[in-house]
């Protein structure tokens, strides 16, 4: 059954109705919130730990949601954070800079069980890997889930302008990337 | 399956699909198992006891704040009044060695007085308007009329 984004807000304010409500919203945006962080940790396991936090943060935090922006967007927006947060905590326990988490995700990559992807879907991960952390974002955003630059930049906060520009130099760089691997 | 000679080089030729995948069901339980999560996280927030900090906690946050304030205004304050303060202080001395002195003039007969003026090693005829100082302080005219007619 579709239900509007507004009418599980409405719901959700409402007390008696929260539960359902909330529940009514995991199912609308589990899968779309699970590849997006899916695709910032790589690792099934992490992703489920990450989409987790992130729908907890959400109940949490329903009272304080004030509708400034679209119910989607926030909801995108703590899924970032959350995904990031956890990469950083990744990166004090096991390395000290971002190219040692690079690497963190690389090894976290290939040992994903749940990786189905050919050589060349593993290259381009790869690929992307070696994007610096905003880029990875909106190259990831673009190129796989092909969202729009203005949601884009209602999540991430940045001009559309500077969105196209940080996408033109991903995919140069992942092009780069493939074509001096071999 | 491409391989490394049919590599693509650009990312329009690549084959645009998800190359990850979920176990089985995830998505079915996923919810049901966010539920749980959410009434253990209820549960532990209950059962979680107030700690003694937590409770002490806006106390000392009160406590730093007047601190902060008191080193911020109330210590220059103090150091430019301790500074007036040793300037009154180092006034006063001079006014108190004055009035101890006068009190040590005063409580003096003139006996006592003239013999510690005149023991001096060098002997100080005072000034004639001294004399008259003196006496117009001291002595009324008729006093003077009076001592004169002895």
């Amino acid at each position: 059954m579709h239900i509007s984004d507004q009418e599980i807000m409405s719901r959700l304010k409402t007390l008696n109705e929260r539960d359902r409500a909330f529940q009514s919203l995991v199912g609308k945006y589990q899968e779309r919130l699970y590849w997006h962080i899916r695709k910032i940790v790589l690792n099934h396991d992490d992703s489920d730990d990450v989409l987790q936090n992130t729908f907890l943060k959400v109940w949490k935090n329903i009272d304080n949601f004030r509708e400034e922006s679209s119910l989607f967007t926030w909801l995108y927006r703590i899924a970032t954070n959350e995904a990031l947060t956890y990469l950083n905590q990744a990166k004090r326990k096991t390395a000290t800079s971002m190219n040692e988490v690079s690497e963190y995700l690389q090894q976290n990559l290939e040992a994903d069980e749940y990786f189905d992807g050919d050589d060349i879907q593993m290259k381009l991960q790869k690929a992307i890997l070696t994007l610096p952390e905003k880029q990875r974002l909106v190259f990831n955003m673009r190129y796989f889930d092909e969202m729009p630059y203005q949601e884009m930049s209602e999540i991430l906060d940045t001009s559309v302008g500077a969105l196209k520009a940080s996408y033109h130099h991903a995919a140069k760089k992942v092009e780069d990337y493939l074509n001096n691997i071999e | 399956m491409h391989t490394q000679e049919n590599s693509p080089r650009k990312l329009s030729e690549l084959r645009k699909e998800n190359p990850f995948r979920v176990p089985g069901n995830y998505f079915e339980d996923f919810q049901a198992r966010m539920q749980l999560r959410i009434e253990q996280d209820i549960q532990q927030e209950v059962r979680k006891p107030v700690r003694v900090i937590e409770l002490i906690k806006p106390a000392l946050s009160l406590a730093a704040s007047f601190a902060a304030v008191f080193m911020i205004v109330y210590l220059p304050i103090r150091s430019i009044q301790n500074r007036q303060v040793a300037i009154e202080a180092t006034a006063s001395e001079v006014i108190a060695d004055t009035e101890d002195y006068t009190f040590l003039l005063e409580s003096m007969d003139e006996n006592t007085f003239f013999a510690l003026y005149s023991n001096g090693d060098t002997e100080v005829i005072p000034a004639d308007e001294s004399i008259t100082e003196y006496l117009a302080a001291n002595y009324s005219d008729y006093d003077i009329f009076m001592e004169t007619q002895k």
